[in-house]
């Protein structure tokens, strides 16, 4: 088919171009099925083959049901494929059991959700740390990492609030900083900035760039132009209908 | 730290416990006199039981009390005294053995068990 | 070791942030475990009392019985009991029931005979002669009479019957002695309207207490309307009576155990939408379903640890500290005059640890299994909802 052979070639031009670069994640031949073999499945995305070099910025782009949320939960390690091979840093994660899934997310992904989902009633700072509690680092340890990145994107004076006093912007902000605490090779974000103004979501976008800058992995899942449209995002994977219908890179 | 805090006060009630464990131990030694002296009391008396239930005779002796007592309003009288619920009935009677031997008709012979008595004409009488 | 404590940590928060909730959990919980432990405490001691001082009962006690009442025994029974080999003493018991309807209450009076020269337990001196008495703490109070006071009681004429009070008996000795009027023996016979050829029962002695029941066997042929009661059967009494697994105890252990069982059902039928959410983040995040269950491990454990030990440590203090004043009514019935209990602390672990395990691990059972389904859910589907 003509999308596939210009895809092909997309890839095999990139490739060349940074052959020298370190691969992070490449899939496979995935697909991801919910549900099957009952009333309600659904083929979220069908033999979707990727792959994600280090440092790049990278925004999967698409409408609602194009399957580019569930690539980034397959990306991101918080689920396996139904078909097909992912391999994190050349190493197969597909069928790995939950305890070395979850090291290995934990070693290499931040991950900011649409919600935020930040939990209520809990404060700032707890919130941040939370992700490294069930791991053997010592609490001061956590603490002392955890007010760092709060400082550098400016909201440690309000570590000791509750999440749901804050603004929308100031909870952006946690959801970030909870995304870094564990030091990740790469932040997937999902639609980071659906619920943003465009303020919001210049300032959001910017923080990314920064962090992308700093040597981080950006995967961004968006259909948000103010999103796709920055001229320095290295890749853009146009999904629809759970394939992948183009790469751009860049 | 709350964890530590938490822990801290498990820490405090187990000891508290073991406080009480030892003032038990403590307290048993000093007043085996007073239980000495309450048995002295029970063997210079003759007493057979505890003075708690002092309001009807067969619950200030359970020990001691007959069948009767329990039921003499009505056969099917139920309880009218609440300690009568926390006291249940004693046993009454030896469980009953029944030994038998035939022997040849024309004598009265009594077994070494309660009451059985083989009759004249070689039947079986049970007292 | 520090993820123990990092997640403890967190369910000590989460617990917190629900804090007038999770008191109530841990306050229910614990009245649970103080009336049943002080049930079992009481119980305990009373029949670890009873067997070390009611050791000291006659080996048997031979009433007689006449159409399944118990009758006054005739005298003469002694001589033929006495012949029997095996057989020690034998000495004749006079004792009764008085009603006072004064008070409203049921005194023992006990006749004793002029070998009995002192009593331990005992203010004052034991009775000698005609018109003396020693009473027990609970008449003495009752009737206001002490030492050097007078008792006036009514005979089987109906003639009033005066006794100079010489000895009370001190309020140690209340479990035996609360409501005894010790008389001289002949008094008890004028008093009650006893034939001079009866007695209430027989105190039978033997030489070797392995023979006691062939020797009951004995007297009940020899005798066959009476009823020997050897001293097994007085402990084992208690035994059953003081037993856990009975009687009205068991009821109220029963009224316990259901209210726990309440409980634990609102723990078991599952989790809020709020805490589905909380589990679905941390799973997000990076948590573990170990971690998860860990989680929930600790919050059962929180509460139902710090509940079951105040519980124990507040029944300890209700029962031998305080006399156990909240279960005394309970056991009174309609006594009036009752011992207040100054119960020896006797533990018994075996019971307590059973206690531990019907209602801590339970609990703990009931926090964890309604999240396992939420514990095992991926990481993924907060993503999706």
């Amino acid at each position: 088919m003509r999308d596939e052979t210009s895809k092909q070639k997309g890839m095999a031009i990139h490739n060349e171009a940074r052959g020298f670069m370190d691969t992070l994640i490449v899939t496979e031949n995935v697909s991801k099925v919910f549900n099957p073999g009952m009333p309600d499945e659904m083929k979220a995305i069908t033999d979707v083959s990727l792959e994600i070099n280090k440092g790049e910025f990278v925004v999967l782009k698409g409408p609602s049901g194009s399957g580019k949320t569930s690539l980034l939960g397959l990306i991101g390690c918080m689920s396996r494929p139904t078909a097909g091979r992912i391999l994190i840093n050349g190493r197969d994660v597909a069928k790995l059991p939950e305890r070395f899934l979850t090291m290995i997310r934990r070693k290499e992904f931040g991950f900011i959700f649409q919600q935020f989902n930040l939990i209520k009633g809990v404060s700032v700072l707890e919130n941040v740390m939370l992700p490294l509690f069930p791991t053997d680092a010592k609490i001061s340890d956590i603490k002392n990492r955890a007010e760092g990145i709060l400082e550098k994107l400016n909201i440690l004076h309000k570590k000791d609030f509750k999440v749901q006093r804050l603004s929308g912007g100031e909870q952006q902000r946690v959801a970030i900083s909870r995304a870094l605490i564990n030091e990740p090779e790469a932040v997937l974000a999902d639609e980071p900035t659906a619920h943003l103004d465009t303020k919001l979501s210049e300032d959001l976008i910017r923080i990314m760039q920064e962090l992308n800058q700093e040597g981080k992995t950006i995967i961004i899942a968006s259909h948000d132009p103010l999103v796709y449209e920055k001229p320095f995002i290295n890749k853009l994977v146009e999904m629809r209908d759970g394939i992948v219908k183009e790469v751009t890179a860049r | 730290m709350k964890h530590r805090a938490f822990i801290g006060f498990i820490v405090g009630e187990l000891l508290i416990l073991l406080l009480f464990f030892a003032f038990g131990q403590a307290t048993v030694r000093l007043r085996e006199g007073e239980l000495r002296a309450k048995r002295d009391i029970v063997w210079k008396l003759m007493l057979t039981d505890f003075a708690l239930w002092t309001e009807a005779r067969y619950t200030r002796n359970p020990s001691q009390a007959d069948l009767f007592s329990a039921f003499q309003d009505f056969p099917s009288s139920l309880e009218h005294f609440p300690a009568g619920s926390i006291i249940p009935p004693g046993k009454v009677n030896e469980p009953t053995e029944i030994k038998y031997k035939k022997v040849s008709p024309g004598t009265l012979k009594q077994w070494p068990v309660f009451g059985l008595t083989k009759v004249e004409d070689g039947t079986l009488g049970i007292r | 070791m520090e993820r123990h404590k990092k997640i403890l940590e967190y369910t000590l928060s989460s617990l917190f942030r629900r804090r007038y909730k999770n008191l109530a959990l841990i306050a229910v919980f614990g009245i649970v475990v103080t009336v049943l432990s002080s049930i079992l405490f009481l119980t305990h001691s009373l029949k670890r009392e009873a067997l070390y001082v009611l050791d000291g009962s006659p080996e048997l006690i031979v009433q007689k019985v006449s159409g399944g009442r118990n009758d006054l025994i005739p005298l003469d029974y002694m001589r033929r009991i006495q012949v029997i080999p095996g057989v020690g003493h034998v000495v004749p018991r006079y004792w009764g029931y008085y009603y006072d309807s004064l008070t409203g209450g049921n005194y023992t009076i006990l006749g004793i005979d002029q070998d009995v020269k002192e009593l331990k337990l005992l203010d004052g001196r034991v009775p000698t002669g005609n018109g003396e008495c020693a009473l027990g703490k609970g008449v003495s109070d009752a009737r206001f009479a002490g030492i050097g006071g007078e008792l006036v009681l009514t005979d089987s004429r109906g003639m009033a019957v005066s006794s100079r009070v010489v000895g009370v008996f001190t309020s140690e000795s209340d479990l035996l002695a609360n409501d005894l009027i010790l008389i001289n023996k002949d008094e008890v016979r004028s008093l009650f309207g006893m034939p001079p050829d009866k007695a209430t029962d027989l105190d039978v002695g033997v030489y070797n207490t392995s023979e006691v029941s062939n020797i009951a066997q004995k007297i009940k042929r020899l005798l066959p309307d009476t009823r020997p009661i050897t001293k097994n059967e007085i402990i084992r009494t208690y035994d059953t009576v003081f037993n856990w697994r009975s009687g009205m105890i068991l009821t109220m252990f029963f009224g316990a155990i259901i209210a726990f069982c309440i409980l634990a059902w609102d723990k078991a039928t599952g989790l809020s939408a709020d805490e589905k959410q909380e589990i679905g983040i941390l799973k997000a995040i990076g948590w573990e379903t170990s971690d998860i269950l860990e989680m929930k491990f600790w919050e059962g454990v929180i509460i139902s640890l710090t509940a079951f030990l105040t519980g124990i440590i507040i029944a300890y203090a209700h029962v031998y500290f305080f006399g156990a004043f909240l279960l005394a009514p309970a056991l009174m019935g309609w006594s009036v005059l009752f011992p207040p209990f100054r119960l020896m602390p006797y533990l018994d672990l075996y019971q307590i640890t059973v206690l531990l395990f019907l209602t801590v691990i339970p609990y703990v059972a009931s926090t964890i299994i309604p999240a396992w389904k939420s514990a095992i859910t991926d990481p993924d589907v907060i993503m999706r909802g």
